[in-house]
């Protein structure tokens, strides 16, 4: 059982990779206050993308770095028809969504059923050795570590670092960083472009590791980019919140395929859309969280539990106060 | 710092904000900036900061002709503004904040930094916790704050844009010190206000501004009334305050608590008479519009309930407030008043119209030309609300409040008006008043409260006053009692 | 300045926004061409099969209007959302939730001996109240809930679809083994009455037309109209005016979830006859597609909505003729809405350089 549960928990680790990497690029472009509602359209079309680019060339790096190409040209678009044209970034994110899926749906249609080099596990020597962590964290493939890195580094580019203090300027009050000489519009094309690349990834590292290939619309990609969007709320605009969400998506995920041969009577078409209505669950909560009402009912709750849900003394509500709202110097 | 600026024009459409301005400011002086609302002061100080491109005209720095198209390279220059609304974040700490902008590199080297801002600290005699949040800091505060980081910044010219508006009078005596302080440090310091005897405590020279010229240059201390004629072109008489109605009280408040972001306030009881006027003094963000909007029912109250002759509110949203005839006219035109987008008409059909599904055009057309004309509106029944200009907008918002309407309250009607507008604003709600409805009132300006209201209550850091006699009222004790003393 | 006359103003509008959308339809159709290349597939030839596949014959021509109309009613039914500032992508949703309680009321009641013109009748009402009890939950989550509509909307989608897979593959199974193609067929007396030869029925154009008028009025000529016009616009000044927005806002979906519900209802009396895994589709996206590239004008709209189910038909050609997946379609509508919004931003840019003199600030 314990063997197995690891092994479990290992695949966790594996298959949440893309949705941390995909949901910390969405939150680096949230933090600049630019709201990137492309994100679904982007996974599926840099999967199909960097599925094609890595069949004809034969090399995983190519799919990869395709598919960041991708997802880098959309960012730019919306960037551009936010920024410089002055439309709803709702509207633009949109039409975006569904192009780039309608656009992979019809180019990929070549691709159907070809198969592309596959990424392996390639286990750290001696890292991998040590009891738990060692098969849960370092024995994964390259792109899984790359996801842990960008945990990290997320955090200290965001915390510690010059420019990722001028990035939460720019998301909390554009107008105050320009009169500091800021190019607010410049950081927001930088950081939607940046995101966009890293939503980008997500979509190889599906096609070519956890759901390799191309099958269309019957790949199973649609939907993954809300739940990414979601996650980004659930986990407060912070990295480590926001990655943590990710596990714990795919751990409720796997936890239902897991004992979904216990809960005969549920049919499988529930268990496959489970993860929306949790992840409008998740929505509700993260709002009664922010609720008084909330506050004084797990006040009731052991301490260490209140303290960890409590909001008492942190900010109300974490989202960049410019979020979605263009900016326009005089 | 010496700065000249030489025959400064600049426009907005057709109204002329600065003609021709030229001026000279000397080293180490603190030179007063007087006008009324309107008169181009900001304008001219925005300019000067490098927030606002001008027409035509020269800026030299210490002889020497100089040209900047931001406020960065403004800064660069040694030009500081400290705007109204301070311009910094809320949301980093203090110490994020004054990095921002100013040191290079990459990973924020903390050790260094913080014995700069140590010592610039020392100097100016205040000090602030570098890890606390800037939204925890009061107005007053984040003004010191702001003159911190433009003094590490190596600024040696400080605009100030009315920077008493929002603070008390202990920490106005604080800014003052600290102004004169940069002056004798050799620091040139324009001080930006409408209000007479700032300029006589603090300035050694003002000029005056109206529509847009420089209507005059004074060596202080010189006598008000001059300077009075300087800045309205003519002498303006204060009226004595109403007498306070003895009619039977319309509303009540009983030990209503209400809470703001910041606190909740002690329990209010309050009798409200018909045709009364009650003013609202105190500094911006006292606690005045969370009391009107806990009143429009916006806010729940934490406690105490608010009475309809006797009889409790039982209402929770404006739309019930409204049916009672209790209308709220909020202070941001645009964000909460009016609708962008939508014509005066439509404005009139949603504020004034019945209950009815189908509406009226024709009759709405008749009302709204009928109000146009009333209420002097420049503008038709099919102009958009943003077309208007900032007084019409404020009264389209005033001819929206429905005539059967019982309590009007009103946060700062007439900011942003000049002289004439604000008298034909009070003209028509004295008119309100007579026919038997009360008003409820907040602003910031002495002078108004004590010249339209019957009685006052003062708000203070979370304080609510007793209704106080405008009659026993006056603008020593007022201004006191705004500042925190005297409770 | 202010409230200027109307006449020569609206000529030169027409003008400027015929330039605009042309420009629009040439970018996209210039999109459209470079990715047809990039696939290796002739542009000419693609777009004359769409045509041939859209305009070829009659019963292709007739086709057009049986997307036509679902599509024109889940346009009519956001353009009410729109106007409150709501994106209901739950849309689609409804629309499966309308065909999920029609098909479920005319099972119920296909053996009984109600006439069948009372049963269709029953089950589109039974239609409009499932696709308002949909809606109604994307209304709850986003007004009392504090949950994004769009969020909300897309994962019920979800559910919706989830829900009919169930339906079909078990309650609902045919005799023997549920399959994709959906429940068992309805008997041809409880189908819509069809213009003989074609699947297209009167009905459903009359049906389009009646809910177009009545929302125009509605939008126009009601308190509220102005209400959820005032709401869209500026949030909390409606709500300082005294209107009550949760509950308009709530009505605004209630009603655009109850016309979805309708249109789900005709997919399933007039075109399917039964319950089929996409019974919406794809019609409320491409919906939302049609809204934003009219601009929420009713008349305008209706022309979109025909333009995109031309395309749609005219797809339908293509894997048939050329190979190719019939997802263009679908690629040129969205690359239309883009190119329309870019166009859009660079006339506005282009504008506001030209008036900025006059009256800029």
């Amino acid at each position: 059982m314990g063997s197995d549960f690891l092994i479990g928990m290992a695949g966790v680790v594996a298959s949440a990779a893309p949705i941390v990497i995909a949901a910390i690029g969405e939150n680096l472009t949230e933090k600049s206050g630019m709201l990137n509602l492309a994100v679904n359209g982007i996974i599926v079309l840099s999967a199909m993308v960097g599925f094609a680019a890595a069949y004809e060339a034969n090399s995983l790096i190519v799919g990869y770095l395709t598919g960041m190409l991708v997802g880098a040209l959309v960012g730019f678009i919306l960037a551009f028809c936010t920024i410089a044209l002055n439309q709803s970034q709702v509207a633009v994110g949109l039409v975006l969504a569904f192009l780039c899926r309608d656009l992979s749906y019809f180019m990929g249609n070549d691709f159907m059923g070809l198969s592309a080099p596959v990424i392996h596990s390639a286990p750290i020597p001696y890292l991998c050795e040590i009891p738990i962590l060692g098969a849960l964290f370092f024995d994964q493939t390259v792109i899984c570590y790359l996801s842990l890195i960008c945990i990290a580094a997320a955090l200290f580019w965001i915390h510690k670092t010059r420019p990722g203090l001028i990035l939460r300027s720019v998301g909390e009050r554009p107008e105050a960083a320009f009169a500091r000489g800021i190019n607010v519009n410049r950081v927001r094309y930088i950081y939607t472009i940046l995101g966009s690349a890293m939503v980008g990834l997500a979509g190889p590292i599906y096609s070519l590791g956890l759901k390799p290939g191309w099958k269309g619309s019957m790949t199973g990609l649609d939907g993954i980019g809300w739940i990414v969007l979601a996650i980004t709320i659930f986990g407060g605009w912070n990295p480590l919140r926001v990655a943590l969400g990710a596990y714990l998506f795919e751990f409720l995920r796997w936890f239902g395929l897991a004992y979904q041969t216990k809960l005969s009577g549920v049919p499988s078409q529930v268990l496959q859309v489970a993860p929306f209505p949790l992840m409008i669950l998740t929505l509700v909560f993260v709002n009664f969280k922010n609720a008084e009402w909330f506050e004084s009912l797990i006040r009731l709750l052991p301490h260490p539990i209140y303290k960890f849900f409590s909001l008492k003394g942190k900010r109300r509500n974490p989202a960049p106060s410019s979020l979605g709202i263009p900016f326009r110097n005089v | 710092m010496k700065i000249e600026i030489r025959n400064i024009h600049k426009s907005f459409g057709k109204v002329h904000a600065n003609d021709g301005i030229s001026l000279t400011v000397e080293t180490g002086e603190i030179l007063g900036v007087l006008g009324e609302n309107g008169a181009g002061k900001t304008t001219l100080m925005k300019i000067l900061a490098g927030l606002q491109p001008y027409d035509s005209g020269e800026i030299l720095i210490d002889e020497k002709p100089v040209h900047y198209d931001s406020a960065n390279t403004a800064l660069g220059l040694g030009i500081g503004m400290l705007a109204q609304d301070p311009l910094d974040f809320p949301m980093l700490t203090i110490f994020d904040n004054l990095y921002l902008g100013m040191q290079n590199g990459f990973l924020i080297k903390k050790r260094g930094f913080k014995k700069k801002v140590a010592e610039m600290e020392d100097e100016l005699g205040f000090h602030f916790d570098l890890s606390d949040l800037v939204g925890n800091l009061s107005i007053g505060e984040r003004q010191q704050l702001e003159i911190l980081r433009l003094l590490l910044f190596g600024s040696e010219l400080i605009i100030l844009d009315e920077p008493t508006t929002g603070i008390s009078a202990q920490q106005k005596k604080q800014l003052f010190v600290l102004l004169k302080k940069l002056a004798s440090m050799g620091k040139t310091v324009i001080f930006v206000t409408h209000k007479l005897s700032e300029v006589n405590d603090l300035c050694q020279r003002t000029i005056v501004l109206r529509q847009g010229k420089l209507v005059g240059e004074v060596a202080i201390p010189c006598g008000s009334s001059s300077l009075i004629k300087l800045m309205f072109g003519r002498n303006i008489d204060l009226e004595s305050p109403g007498d306070v109605s003895e009619a039977s009280p319309l509303f009540g408040i009983q030990n209503m608590v209400i809470k703001d972001p910041r606190f909740f306030s002690n329990p209010v009881n309050l009798a409200i008479h018909k045709g009364e006027i009650l003013g609202l003094a105190g500094m911006e963000g006292s606690g005045q519009k969370t009391f009107l909007r806990t009143l429009a029912g916006l806010e729940k109250p934490v406690e105490g309930m608010i009475l309809d002759g006797g009889v409790p509110i039982r209402g929770n949203s404006p739309h019930d407030f409204i049916k009672l005839g209790i209308y709220f006219m909020p202070a941001a035109r645009m964000e909460e008043g009016l609708i962008q987008g939508m014509t005066l008409e439509e404005h009139f059909i949603l504020s004034l119209g019945k209950d009815d599904f189908f509406v009226d055009r024709d009759h709405a057309q008749k009302v709204t030309r009928s109000r146009i004309k009333d209420f002097a509106i420049k503008g038709f029944p099919q102009s958009m609300a943003e077309e208007l200009s900032g007084g019409n907008q404020q009264r389209l918002l005033l001819a929206m409040l429905h005539e059967k309407a019982r309590l009007l309250l009103l946060e700062n009607p007439t900011r942003g008006l000049d002289i004439e507008s604000t008298n034909w604003m009070w003209n028509k709600l004295h008119d309100r008043c007579e026919k038997g409805a009360s008003i409820i009132f907040a602003s910031a300006d002495i002078d108004e409260l004590l010249r339209f209201s019957n009685r006052i209550v003062v708000f203070f850091g979370g304080k609510i006053s007793q209704p106080f006699s405008s009659q026993e009222m006056n603008s020593e004790k007022l201004g006191a009692l705004i500042g925190g003393e005297g409770w | 300045m202010v409230g200027k006359e109307k006449g020569t103003n609206w000529m030169k509008r027409f003008s400027s926004s015929l330039l605009h959308s042309s420009a629009a339809i040439l970018g996209a159709l210039i999109f459209v061409s470079i990715i047809l290349w990039i696939s290796g597939a002739q542009s000419g030839l693609t777009f004359q099969t769409i045509i041939q596949g859209a305009f070829g014959s009659s019963t292709k021509i007739a086709n057009g209007l049986v997307v036509w109309a679902p599509l024109s009613l889940a346009t009519g039914a956001l353009i009410i959302t729109f106007t409150a500032g709501l994106w209901n992508l739950g849309i689609e949703g409804q629309i499966m939730l309308g065909g999920i309680f029609t098909t479920w009321v005319m099972r119920l009641l296909q053996d009984s001996s109600i006439s069948p013109a009372l049963i269709i009748v029953f089950s589109c009402l039974m239609g409009i109240i499932g696709g308002a009890i949909w809606a109604s939950l994307t209304g709850i989550l986003r007004l009392y809930c504090g949950v994004n509509e769009i969020f909300a909307g897309v994962g019920l989608n979800f559910v919706a679809t989830a829900l009919s897979l169930w339906l079909i593959f078990g309650p609902w199974k045919r005799p023997g083994i549920g399959s994709m193609s959906g429940t068992e067929p309805f008997d041809e007396k409880l189908w819509l009455v069809q213009i003989p030869g074609y699947r297209l029925s009167t009905w459903s154009i009359v049906l389009v037309i009646v809910v177009f008028v009545g929302l125009f009025i509605l939008l126009k000529k009601t308190r509220f109209g102005i209400q959820i016009k005032a709401i869209g616009k500026n949030l909390e000044a409606a709500r300082l005016m005294g209107i009550q927005t949760k509950k308009v806002m709530m009505e605004a979906m209630l009603l655009c979830g109850g016309i979805a519900g309708l249109a789900g209802a005709l997919q399933v009396v007039g075109v399917y006859h039964r319950l089929i895994p996409s019974i919406s589709s794809g019609y409320g996206f491409l919906a939302m597609l049609v809204a934003m590239l009219a601009n929420s004008d009713f008349i305008l709209s209706l022309l979109v909505a025909y333009l995109f189910s031309i395309l749609n038909i005219g797809g339908i050609q293509l894997p048939i003729d050329l190979h190719l997946d019939s997802t263009l379609s679908g690629v040129l509508q969205t690359a239309l809405v883009l190119f329309f919004l870019i166009a859009n931003g660079v006339k506005q840019r282009f504008l506001s350089k030209r008036e900025g003199g006059e009256d800029g600030k």
